[in-house]
């Protein structure tokens, strides 16, 4: 059982996690096709992919607030409602926050470095199944 | 480093090929990252995504549509920072007629209502300004709207107003941060080497 403040903590995670792990995973994809393509210039992607990784870190920010202090306890009551254990969310929030500070901090000058810099996205973030795609 | 954001509303991702500084939505569920910003429907995915056609501007070729006898909802896109921003805006469908309440908020804070109950024919799109123009005179002619933001949360909200029938439609939204020091630029000139203000 949970209270729907701990329930609603939980799912956000699951689909904060979740999503950001499937945008990650995209967007490395994209950067690809979009070199290839040349739909944007190198310095466009450069630019986009650091955004990107901004963006990520910022949003894997927001699991780090709800999994301290007080809010600790609320999301664990509702994680465990989901049966989810809380150490698997803080490795999937490790494993993302790893790649996502690599990804930012990477070389992003040449076409090489755009391709190893989404290719080290596409190595270490993990796909997970999901029902329609 | 520039932040400008488009958002083209449409139902898939390769019906048309976005600008450099767009991406599509799909009727994404916030939060969706991607071509370095955070966005996406709230709680919820729009009522319909349809692709309409590929003769017209890339940035009015789909639609993301909220149904006007249904509940509101809201598209949110996380601003990089505080402060001026200008904003562009196509609310239509290419194919068929509509009525468009859309407004804009800053976090909670309703800054224009861009369009109350407008009733737009198929190929018309209401601009930023509220102004609706077809879809030939869209790309030239649609005037954006300023804003100095106090939060970093931009929100377009759908199907709050009169509206009764039909659907209140995005095709596309363009966010752009002004530059450093621009909101002087127009202010300021050089006259005999001297700095003036106009």
């Amino acid at each position: 059982m949970a209270t729907l403040e701990e329930y609603t903590l939980a799912r956000d995670t699951v689909q904060n996690v979740e999503g950001l792990r499937r945008d990650m995973r995209r967007n490395a994809a994209g950067y690809k096709a979009d070199r290839l393509s040349s739909r944007l210039s190198i310095a466009q992607l450069g630019q986009v992919m650091a955004q990107d990784a901004s963006e990520y870190v910022r949003r894997l920010g927001w699991q780090d607030r709800v999994d301290t202090g007080a809010l600790r306890l609320t999301l664990a009551n509702g994680l465990a409602a989901l049966g989810i254990p809380p150490t698997e969310v803080r490795a999937a929030v490790s494993e993302l926050k790893t790649t996502a500070t690599a990804l930012r901090d990477a070389p992003k000058e040449t076409a090489a470095d755009i391709d190893a810099a989404a290719d080290a996205v596409l190595a270490t973030v993990a796909q997970h199944e999901t029902v329609w795609n | 480093m520039a932040w400008d954001k488009g958002f083209n509303f449409r139902a898939t991702a390769d019906y048309v090929t976005d600008g450099p500084d767009e991406t599509y939505v799909l009727g994404d569920i916030y939060p969706t990252t991607r071509n370095g910003v955070t966005f996406g429907w709230v709680t919820s995915a729009p009522d319909e995504t349809r692709n309409r056609s590929t003769t017209v501007d890339v940035r009015l070729a789909g639609q993301n549509a909220i149904d006007n006898t249904g509940a509101s909802q809201n598209f949110r896109v996380d601003l990089t920072a505080t402060g001026d921003y200008t904003i562009r805006l196509a609310a239509g469908d290419a194919s068929f007629a509509q009525k468009i309440d859309v407004e804009f908020l800053d976090d909670t804070t309703v800054f224009s209502t861009v369009a109350d109950n407008v009733a737009t024919a198929g190929g018309q799109f209401v601009d930023a300004t509220g102004v609706t123009r077809t879809s030939a005179a869209w790309p030239a002619d649609n005037q954006t709207l300023a804003r100095t933001f106090a939060s970093t949360l931009f929100v377009v909200r759908c199907a709050a107003l009169s509206a009764t029938v039909n659907n209140s439609v995005l095709a596309h939204l363009f966010v752009s941060q002004a530059a450093a020091g621009a909101a002087w630029g127009p202010l300021l000139g050089l006259e005999n080497n001297r700095l003036v203000v106009a």
